[in-house]
């Protein structure tokens, strides 16, 4: 009995990578959190959870491989591991075929995680991303009627910010039509003037970055806004404020925020 | 018998002291880091130890580095989120972490929390402490436009304020300019950046304005409406331009006011744990 405070410093001295590794996965730091899942590894190879906690930190980072992909299905199957561990994985192996253009193994694995979790954030992203699957995809509606019955009388959990963040990239909306004209200007100019002059401007970001920025926040106003920048930029070359070092030649910053801050969020979204 | 227990204490002993070396030298590399300014790394170190510290107090002050590491990384949310297990591991914690807690405020543009923390700080027992907390707190109210508030903080806090109260008073006397009247002054082209000062900016705006409404006249005189459309595209942006600039130079003009005043009530003061004393908390404070 005297001898737990002992044993307890040395499950301590055990636990903490282990601890630090999933506290750094829950906040999302994916880098940090397959560094310590890796020093995990290294002492106790045969952990499965954090095998499975490495190979979403590997998806999440862009360093997985098809090994990564595979184990991530495969751990779907393994019965010691916890049911949400494999939840989990079920999910971000899904979003992954997903992105690859295998919407059918990832519909069946949205299903899994949307049926298996008790997690209510993975619940909710999971049926999310089946919602945006099937809109994709209209024939997957057929394959479960009720879940697809399901999934729409629940429409209403999935608000906007979580679409955003379940959608892949590319069926992001993108920039507001108002936004469009400054961006036709900008791939014009890039495209055609930018290669015969060189890069000229001293400012950072570039005139052509800082208009397409403005734009893109403000619509049209980027026009008066870039206008405004031409009319300043050899005032601020001139008074050598912010000076910044890119690849040997000094440029000055100047950044949108410093010129937009009173108009609030932007007025194009 | 006897011997037995010896040997078991003497394990006992070794096994501590071993884990004690181990936590110094993590100790040690999550400060190297931490002066390497590699706060993100650092902070993840001082989590660690946090983890594997056996007393209380010993690990709210690793958690309380690792928030002021995320805090100079400008991670707001991961700093709180840090300060809020050491307060709740030692809550004796709960000042020192107001003050980072008021810096995370600031990080998030949310003035009115920071105003909070530094204020429940200016009562406190450190000297040093008060003082840092009263500056930010009168920079807060200048950045609100209360200067009166802000005189108020700087005398309260009982330091030589002397310095202080007149860049205030200098900001008190200055004018700040309207961005309306810039904006309507605009109209005509350059005038809105004259009028708050900016007399080179004015000059480009006007020359550029001029060229191209002599160019819409002239094309429109030649009947070349091809290029007259063209130059009226251009001519239509300098003069938005122009209009834009008058109301963003006053905006400018009346932010550089309070940076200026700011900066000289701030100064260059800082503070930092002291790294011989970690994990127990004392601040060092610059002013």
């Amino acid at each position: 009995m005297w001898l737990s405070p002992l044993f307890s410093h040395f499950a301590n001295a055990q636990s903490p990578a282990w601890a630090l590794a999933r506290e750094l996965f829950e906040n999302g730091d994916w880098v940090a959190s397959r560094r310590e899942i890796r020093r995990v590894l290294l002492a106790d190879p045969e952990n499965r959870e954090a095998r499975i906690l490495a190979d979403v930190c590997s998806l999440k980072t862009g360093q997985a491989d098809s090994a990564s992909l595979e184990r991530l299905e495969q751990a779907v199957e393994m019965p010691n591991v916890e049911l949400e561990t494999r939840a989990l994985a079920a999910y971000e192996a899904g979003r992954e075929y997903w992105r690859m253009g295998d919407s059918e193994k990832a519909y069946d694995l949205f299903v899994y995680a949307y049926r298996n979790t008790e997690d209510n954030p993975l619940f909710l992203r999971a049926g999310c991303s089946l919602f945006l699957l099937m809109k994709g995809k209209p024939e997957l509606k057929t394959v479960s009627p009720s879940l697809t019955l399901q999934l729409k009388s629940s429409r209403r959990l999935f608000d906007w910010s979580l679409q955003q963040e379940c959608m892949l990239p590319e069926e992001d909306a993108g920039t507001g039509i108002l936004a469009k004209p400054g961006e036709w200007t900008v791939a014009l100019y890039r495209s055609q003037v930018s290669p015969a002059i060189g890069m000229r401007c001293s400012c950072v970001p570039s005139c052509s970055e800082y208009f397409l920025l403005a734009c893109r926040k403000h619509g049209l106003l980027g026009f008066p806004i870039q206008a405004d920048r031409f009319f300043r930029e050899p005032s601020i070359v001139q008074q050598r404020q912010n000076p910044i070092e890119m690849g040997g030649v000094i440029k000055y910053s100047d950044p949108l925020e410093a010129h937009d801050f009173w108009l609030g969020e932007g007025v194009d979204r | 018998m006897r011997l037995k227990y010896l040997t078991l204490i003497l394990c006992v002993a070794l096994q501590l002291l071993a884990g004690s070396f181990a936590g110094e030298v993590d100790k040690r590399l999550a400060i190297e880091l931490a002066n390497e300014n590699d706060h993100h790394a650092a902070a993840i170190e001082f989590r660690r130890l946090a983890l594997g510290a056996p007393v209380q107090e010993r690990k709210g002050g690793y958690y309380w580095l690792a928030g002021y590491q995320y805090a100079l990384e400008e991670n707001a949310d991961m700093s709180d989120e840090m300060l809020d297990r050491a307060e709740s591991m030692d809550p004796q914690l709960a000042i020192s972490g107001s003050l980072l807690r008021g810096r995370n405020a600031l990080a998030r543009n949310n003035s009115d929390e920071a105003e909070f923390y530094y204020g429940s700080l200016v009562n406190s027992a450190d000297e040093e402490m008060v003082e840092y907390a009263a500056r930010k707190l009168a920079a807060i109210r200048i950045r609100h436009g209360d200067v009166d508030s802000a005189r108020a903080a700087i005398e309260a806090a009982g330091a030589d304020g002397s310095s202080l109260t007149a860049s205030i008073e200098e900001y008190r006397r200055g004018d700040d300019k309207s961005p309306a009247v810039g904006g309507l002054l605009g109209i005509v082209p350059g005038l809105g950046h004259a009028y708050s000062g900016e007399y080179a900016n004015a000059l480009r705006c006007l020359i550029l304005n001029s060229l191209f409404i002599y160019g819409m006249t002239h094309t429109a005189e030649k009947e070349q409406w091809g290029a007259f459309a063209v130059i009226s595209f251009f001519e239509l942006t300098w003069y938005s331009g122009s209009i834009y600039g008058g109301i963003d130079a006053a905006h400018r003009y009346n932010r550089r006011r309070i940076t200026d005043c700011v900066d000289q009530v701030e100064g260059d003061m800082d503070y930092s744990p002291d790294w011989e004393m970690v994990p127990t908390i004392r601040l060092e404070f610059v002013f």
